[in-house]
């Protein structure tokens, strides 16, 4: 059985009310998705922007509340889930946000974002929450002299390995990743995207990646679901994707990704 | 197309580089900080852009690409910097010893910027026609009705349909990339002879992204603008720009042509860049190169090289000691490196 | 530093003169010489009812802006949160305490109760809290939109400690800001409640009550108005700078080193 199991997931959203405070004006977010996702495994979520993508991954976190469809994690219906008992399930399914600046609270230091999660979900001693902190910056490269620090001191780079250290405290099963490098300098992508890569390898995570940038996937990403519009357009390896598409949508994001190749340079385009 | 007949320039001359439209030298730009300190945030920047050429201004945060750009544009001062030295020579006159309304006067007619996100850059409350043709009145004196014609050519110009139509709407009405080609519209309505992009893809969708990049390569074709093109977008680089300048940590490191750039880089951020950059089919064991570290903020910058504590080439005693100067390594190329004529760096490959 | 030194020439007044005032127990003294700002209609030093009035009057600023506070506050950061109906019916409320005009509605208040400095400052505090309410709500509603908000929830936080540890700290700047500013108001609203009498009542000296009595001796001593008057007006003053000085201080923690 998968570790996640989602089925006919569907979010509108209505941005309107007539006149009589009805709501109007629809948007559908999300139609109809159904995937699923193993251990260990990451599955990319790849699409431009409206196509649902962080709808759907906030709706398996249940963030935000799916109109119809099920979500099944660890074999427990995430809907079904009265609010303590979705709390405690939270402790397996983490996210990490796009704009590490506002995904951590300003006036927390480093120290305290990393073990919030151990205050809400254990009761471990002040010391041993300091230790774990300590152990989980090293792990993601962060030295432990930014304990103390504020969000504001930091690069977006370190802080989004904070968020990740953070994203690790609980030792999840499974981890969200909506964008997580999108809002990072070029150079320190690289250095993101190898982190998460060896985190994964090393602790048996698996990854929802969410990205606009069909770039990037190929070096985190098991498998790929390309969306469009709130629909799944079509779904496979990473290999079978990039080399074989089924979809001209497909093919059309796969060439519109600049080569950094200078055009006059280039060789003859394969057909 | 007969319509944009009135901006294509039949004296239109090939690429000239004895005769750059525009200069930049010594280029030092700074910032307050605290009381009476001044902490600078470009230092000694030059570059040309001559006629008709594209060249890609490439960084990351922090390199000073878009305070560069800005400077250009004579806005510095709206950004509560100040240009400590240097010059900016457009068309032979420094900019940089004008007036400031003589500057503001140029913008428009001489040069024109667009910005990353076009939404926040045109006006809601007023229709796309009216904000395109309140430019053309103030910079080309024209009357309503000829402005306002002059509003819909444009839009047909940047492949807007039914243009007729649409310079009416407001700019909510449009996407992203309908605005941003609103954008292009607008500034190219007063001729300029340089259009400045900065960034102006970024919060694009890729495909979107390409219309866009095509748009500016057709202007370019048929117009004979000069693109100054500020971007952290190394694809998009290649797809568009003939010269590429390279700044890190507000100075330039690197300079030449886009070919010679990519394929072999004479400076190992260049180099890092590059190769940080996934390419889908080409990473075999898929794994990033990355650069280790993380780029100075403005006022840390470390001394002797910029880069040499990230750099796997530095020689201690040398690169941390020594600030290399910008110097030329070929006919138009340059590279700020101490170890440039021993070093034989990896660029792209071409498959 | 405009309201540092302010503040300093304040706190003094308050703290040495203390003693100062208790010793001096000479408000119901015949008229005597030899004193600084004169005697009122009862004989009293004028003077010391001045000092002894600043504690009366910051006591009762405190009692009004912490009722004001403890009333608007949590229930803006509850509707600014939960938005919904919640948030209709708390606005309304909160709207229509707001229409009316202040210093009406405090004296319907005072009428209802009985007058009295602490009734006055019920009134007071109950007129302020619709601004705190304002405040915590846009504040919230603004808070709650930021991600690190939805990242306490992914984490697995109860409601309460989302509130309470995350957007209650990054609520309160505009709020203290709001407590410096309703000091300053609920200062020179006590003034005039007990200029009306129904603050402070005789003997009590408050600075009100003394612009009062100052007011109806006006053919016989015309300089009784200054005191009293002065010393509300420097004390708004120095309220004003404070909330100014905050104002500036926190804008810049915020910023970082930018």
């Amino acid at each position: 059985m998968s570790l996640l199991e989602v089925a006919n997931l569907t979010k509108s959203f209505s941005t309107r009310r007539d006149f009589l405070g009805r709501r109007t004006g629809w948007t559908h977010a999300v139609k109809d998705v159904s995937f699923t996702l193993d251990a260990g495994e990451c599955l990319a979520v790849v699409g431009e922007s409206g196509a649902g993508k962080s709808t759907v991954g906030r709706m398996v976190l249940r963030l935000i509340e799916p109109d119809t469809g099920t979500v099944v994690f660890d074999g427990e219906d995430v809907r079904a889930a009265k609010p303590a008992r979705l709390r405690a399930m939270r402790r397996g399914m983490q996210m990490i946000f796009q704009d590490p600046h506002s995904s951590l609270d300003p006036r927390m230091t480093v120290e305290d974002a990393v073990i919030e999660p151990l205050i809400v979900h254990t009761d471990l001693d002040r010391a041993t929450r300091r230790a774990r902190a300590q152990e989980l910056l090293d792990k993601v490269g962060i030295g432990s002299r930014y304990l103390g620090r504020y969000p504001a001191e930091l690069s977006g780079g370190q802080l989004q390995r904070v968020a990740i250290a953070r994203a690790l405290t609980l030792e999840p099963k499974m981890i969200v990743c909506d964008e997580p490098v999108a809002a990072l300098d070029v150079s320190v992508r690289a250095q993101v995207l190898n982190l998460l890569r060896d985190l994964q390898e090393e602790l048996g995570l698996a990854y929802l990646f969410v990205c606009h940038d069909l770039a990037l996937i190929e070096v985190i990403s098991d498998r790929v679901m390309v969306m469009r519009s709130g629909e799944v357009v079509e779904t496979g390896t990473v290999d079978q994707i990039y080399t074989a598409p089924s979809q001209d949508y497909t093919r059309q994001l796969l060439d519109a990704i600049p080569v950094p190749v200078p055009r006059a340079a280039r060789p003859a385009h394969p057909a | 197309m007969a319509t944009t007949d009135t901006l294509v320039r039949p004296d239109r001359a090939p690429v000239d580089p004895t005769t750059p439209l525009l200069r930049v030298r010594d280029l030092t730009v700074q910032f307050p900080a605290g009381r009476k300190e001044w902490v600078t945030a470009v230092d000694g920047v030059s570059f040309d852009v001559a006629a008709g050429e594209s060249v890609a201004l490439v960084g990351e945060s922090g390199s000073g690409k878009t305070v560069s750009s800005l400077a250009v544009m004579g806005l510095t001062g709206d950004t509560g910097g100040r240009i400590a030295r240097g010059s900016v020579e457009f068309d032979g006159r420094d900019l940089t010893k004008l007036p400031h309304k003589q500057w503001q006067g140029l913008r428009g007619t001489g040069m024109g910027m667009i910005f990353q996100q076009p939404i926040r850059s045109l006006n809601p409350a007023y229709t796309v026609g009216d904000q395109i043709a309140e430019s053309v009145r103030k910079h080309l004196g024209l009357d309503r009705k000829a402005a306002m014609a002059r509003a819909v050519e444009m839009l047909e110009l940047v492949q807007i349909p039914r243009a007729a139509d649409r310079v009416r709407e407001y700019p909510h009405a449009f996407s992203g990339g309908m605005c941003q080609r609103v954008m292009i519209a607008m500034v190219m309505a007063c001729n300029p002879r340089l259009l400045i992009a900065d960034e102006p893809t970024t919060a694009l969708d890729v495909t979107v992204q390409e219309t866009i990049l095509d748009l500016l390569r057709d202007l370019q074709a048929q117009t004979g603008i000069s693109l100054l093109f500020v971007t952290h977008d190394l694809g998009v680089v290649a797809e568009l720009c003939e010269r590429v300048v390279v700044m890190y940590a507000g100075e330039v490191i690197e300079d030449g042509r886009a070919d010679e750039v990519f394929f072999t880089p004479q400076h190992p951020y260049t180099s890092g860049l590059l190769a940080s950059i996934p390419r889908p089919g080409i990473s075999t064991d898929r794994r990033l190169t990355a650069i280790p570290g993380r780029i100075p903020a403005a006022g840390e910058w470390p001394a002797g090289c910029h880069f040499h504590d990230r750099c796997t080439h530095a020689v201690a005693g040398l690169c941390d000691v020594t600030h290399p100067s910008l110097a030329a390594t070929a006919a138009g190329r340059a590279a700020r490196c101490l170890r440039v004529a021993d070093l034989q760096l990896e660029g792209v490959s071409a498959s | 530093m405009l309201l540092l030194v302010l503040m300093a020439i304040f706190a003094p007044l308050i703290a040495p003169y203390d003693p100062y005032a208790q010793d001096v127990v000479n408000r119901l003294q015949p008229p005597s010489s030899a004193h600084w700002l004169g005697t009122d209609d009862y004989g009293r030093d004028v003077l010391s009812r001045l000092i002894y009035g600043s504690r009366i009057s910051l006591q009762a600023s405190l009692q009004a802006v912490a009722l004001a506070l403890v009333l608007g506050l949590p229930l803006g950061v509850i509707a600014g949160y939960r938005s919904g109906w919640v948030d209709t019916v708390l606005t309304r409320i909160m709207d229509a305490l707001m229409s009316a005009p202040s210093l009406v509605l405090a004296i319907t208040i005072v009428a209802v109760l009985g007058s009295g400095i602490t009734n006055a400052m019920l009134a007071v505090g109950l007129v302020m809290a619709p601004r705190f309410f304002r405040v915590a709500r846009a504040s919230t509603m603004d808070v709650r939109g930021d991600t690190y908000v939805e990242a306490s929830v992914a984490l697995g936080c109860t409601t309460s400690r989302t509130i309470v540890r995350h957007i209650l700290p990054n609520v309160m700047p505009p709020i203290v800001l709001v407590i410096s500013v309703s000091l300053g108001t609920a200062v020179a609203a006590e003034a005039s409640l007990s200029f009306l009498g129904l603050g402070a009542k005789a003997p009590a000296a408050s600075w009100g009550s003394m612009l009062s009595t100052a007011a109806s001796n006006m053919q016989l001593a015309p300089y009784l108005v200054w005191p009293p008057g002065v010393m509300i007006f420097l004390t708004v003053l120095a309220f004003t700078y404070l909330g100014d000085g905050v104002r500036r201080a926190l804008t810049r923690s915020r910023n970082g080193n930018n």
